[in-house]
């Protein structure tokens, strides 16, 4: 058993890793070369949700490393929250769509990118919390 | 540190008493005949160093040979010296596996004592006739006798001045042993750089699979703790507009894979176990 969530464990971390390296620093990068900024909402949103996604992926190692159930549960706790921030930002950006010029919509598009991308790496952060709660709890999640 | 020096002195009275039969022994004394020649003196006096690894054990003995009327005061120097040239065997062991500096340091005091018994090997008579000036006398007495009352305090003294003038005549050339040891003894080539390598990932542990299990936790650990830095690495990455710091991420990746790929490898040989 253990040896399947520690297997299990393993590729989730890389393919989180594997998140921000392959789609995070080119997202990141055409930011940087992106002559506008996200709106003030915007930019309040998406680092408001990074820095939940930060805490859960520190909170899921935590549980790794200590098999602490209490980090495990921490990560599972966001999950409402992360979908509230999503939901917001969505609703959000949907206004602006109709009023944006042309090389604005790039940037909504980036927005839009980095929030899936955001989403993708709680999900593997959760996946990997709930190899280390147990199954009444974990199918719950 | 007094009892250590009581120790020294109490070994050497031990030594004295052992050796008292070896006055009559003919090979022990032929032996000593042979170390009447200073160069032979010098190599019997220099391999049993190395073996004993202690000069001060050299030193001692010849001094107590020559306590015991064995050996003569130029023999006493060439054991003396050979003493010197013999402890060079424990700082090349010492120097063994370490860095550069520590091998460099090792030749520098190897260089120092054989340059200085080369220096002096063909003045013994000279420095024994000084010595034997220098130090009490024992008139009253003759032959063995007196050998055995004056020349141990001439071993010694000649063993201080020794050290003593070398020291001060080589002061002037730090310099010049700093560069020799440094071509002798050059940089070794950097080594290719470890990006990483995992910490817990013990092959011994292998065969007791639940121990080599919770070593692949602590390992994923390690590996995981470079994720978050990823993460706030690219974030200042883009607050910062620096492309630059994006490159690290990457590198940070790098890590990633490594340790990714030693802990399926440990795992894959964790699984084979009976």
């Amino acid at each position: 058993m253990e040896f399947q969530v520690l297997m299990s464990t393993t590729i989730n971390l890389e393919s989180l890793a594997d998140v921000i390296e392959s789609e995070l620093v080119g997202i990141a990068e055409q930011f940087i070369e992106h002559e506008g900024e996200p709106s003030e909402a915007t930019q309040l949103l998406l680092r408001d949700l990074a820095d939940k996604v930060s805490q859960a992926i520190e909170d899921v190692i935590r549980s790794v490393r200590d098999n602490d159930e209490k980090a495990a549960e921490n990560v599972i706790a966001v999950k409402d929250e992360i979908a509230r921030i999503a939901e917001e930002f969505l609703a959000h950006q949907s206004l602006r769509m109709g009023v944006q010029e042309e090389h604005q919509l790039a940037l909504v598009r980036l927005e839009l990118e980095l929030l899936d991308k955001l989403r993708q790496m709680y999900t593997l952060a959760k996946r990997i919390a709930k190899e280390f709660l147990p199954d009444e709890v974990a199918s719950k999640a | 540190m007094l009892m250590g020096l009581g120790l020294v002195f109490y070994g050497m009275g031990v030594v004295g008493e052992a050796m008292t039969p070896l006055r009559s022994y003919q090979p022990f004394l032929d032996l000593m005949i042979s170390v009447e020649n200073p160069l032979l003196g010098i190599l019997v006096g220099a391999v049993f160093t190395g073996l004993v690894q202690s000069s001060a054990a050299t030193t001692g003995i010849a001094i107590v040979m020559a306590t015991e009327g064995l050996i003569s005061l130029p023999a006493g120097i060439a054991l003396a010296f050979a003493a010197n040239i013999g402890t060079c065997v424990t700082a090349m062991l010492a120097a063994l596996g370490k860095p550069v500096e520590a091998v460099r340091a090792a030749m520098v005091h190897i260089i120092f004592n054989i340059a200085g018994v080369l220096l002096w090997v063909m003045f013994i008579p000279q420095l024994a006739e000084f010595v034997a000036a220098i130090s009490p006398a024992s008139p009253e007495l003759a032959g063995k006798a007196r050998m055995a009352a004056e020349v141990p305090r001439q071993i010694a003294n000649a063993h201080t001045l020794f050290n003593v003038t070398n020291t001060l005549l080589f002061l002037g050339f730090t310099t010049f042993f700093a560069r020799l040891v440094e071509r002798l003894v050059p940089d070794r080539p950097e080594p290719e750089k470890v990006i990483i390598r995992p910490r817990y990932l013990d092959a011994e542990l292998i065969g007791v699979p639940a121990m080599a299990l919770e070593q692949v936790r602590f390992e994923l650990a390690h590996m995981g703790e470079i994720i978050p830095e990823m993460f706030s690495t690219l974030r200042l990455a883009v607050t910062s507009r620096d492309r630059a710091t994006c490159e690290r991420v990457l590198k940070m990746d790098d890590q990633v894979d490594i340790l990714h790929e030693a802990i399926l490898e440990y795992l894959s040989e964790i699984r084979q176990q009976p």
